[in-house]
């Protein structure tokens, strides 16, 4: 059973990451440590959160609830290039389609989305999205 | 006395269970036949027999295998008379507590929500003695 729960959680973040590759900027699964503000680090870039797997099973099959949060961040004067790469996510994962190793995708749906800053005045923008998958 | 989850109830059509199942349930409705009368002195009084029994089975979920979908949409004269259907009690106190016999479904219902997947949801009227093995 534990088992199975991190392949959920394995498969989504991997699925994810695959379907945003086209983007064309660096995706990270883990944030090397020099992205946390050093100088060094690479800007904009996308951080595909590790998902949050809540139950949706039925008599018959185990499935998850999913939310999954993906993170774009950028540095500058503006949140407009963060926003603009925000909006290409929205494009590709929302009422989209996904290859679930293991699972199959019912739904996945943007359910929210905004812009933080933060300390180090870094732009944070979060989307949040709500997947409904079955064990296959 | 262990309580049981409500999951392991089952049930099942010839022998498979249905997919996709969240809630099971069972009913019994008994009538009875009233026989009071000036003698009652104002106090109901009923038969020692019932009028009418019925057991309802219901089962809903989220919708995967069609099967009751494609009895509940068939045309076909009796298509909605199932011989072939079993309850199991998931917290039985015996090792095989079935319910079988001849059901109606009486009611299916199928709720698409833009924002989840389908939903189903059925109800089978008992015809006839159930039995209980």
């Amino acid at each position: 059973m534990g088992d199975l729960r991190q392949a959920a959680s394995v498969a989504v973040q991997t699925a994810i990451i695959d379907a945003l590759s086209e983007i064309g900027i660096v995706i990270f699964g883990v944030r090397p440590q020099e992205q946390d503000g050093g100088a060094d680090g690479t800007y904009p870039h996308i951080h595909v959160q590790d998902p949050i797997l809540g139950e949706w099973d039925t008599n018959s099959e185990f499935g998850h609830e999913v939310t999954q949060r993906i993170h774009v961040r950028g540095r500058g004067d503006s949140s407009v290039p963060v926003k603009i790469v925000q909006g290409q996510i929205y494009e590709r994962l929302h009422n989209g389609a996904l290859a679930l190793d293991g699972w199959s995708l019912i739904l996945m749906q943007q359910e929210t989305a905004f812009v933080d800053r933060l300390p180090d005045r870094t732009f944070d923008a979060i989307s949040e999205f709500r997947l409904l998958i079955e064990q296959t | 006395m262990v309580a049981g989850p409500g999951r392991k109830c089952v049930i099942k059509k010839a022998g498979t269970a249905i997919a996709g199942v969240r809630v099971s349930g069972i009913a019994i409705d008994n009538t009875p036949i009233d026989i009071t009368d000036n003698d009652s002195v104002g106090i109901q009084q009923l038969d020692t027999v019932e009028a009418f029994r019925v057991l309802t089975l219901t089962v809903s979920g989220v919708e995967k295998d069609h099967v009751l979908r494609d009895k509940a949409l068939d045309p076909t004269e009796g298509a909605a008379v199932f011989t072939d259907l079993t309850f199991t009690f998931g917290n039985a106190l015996t090792t095989n507590d079935v319910l079988s016999g001849t059901f109606f479904m009486s009611n299916y219902k199928e709720d698409f929500d833009y924002k989840g997947s389908a939903m189903f949801s059925a109800s089978f009227t008992s015809s006839g003695a159930w039995t209980r093995t």
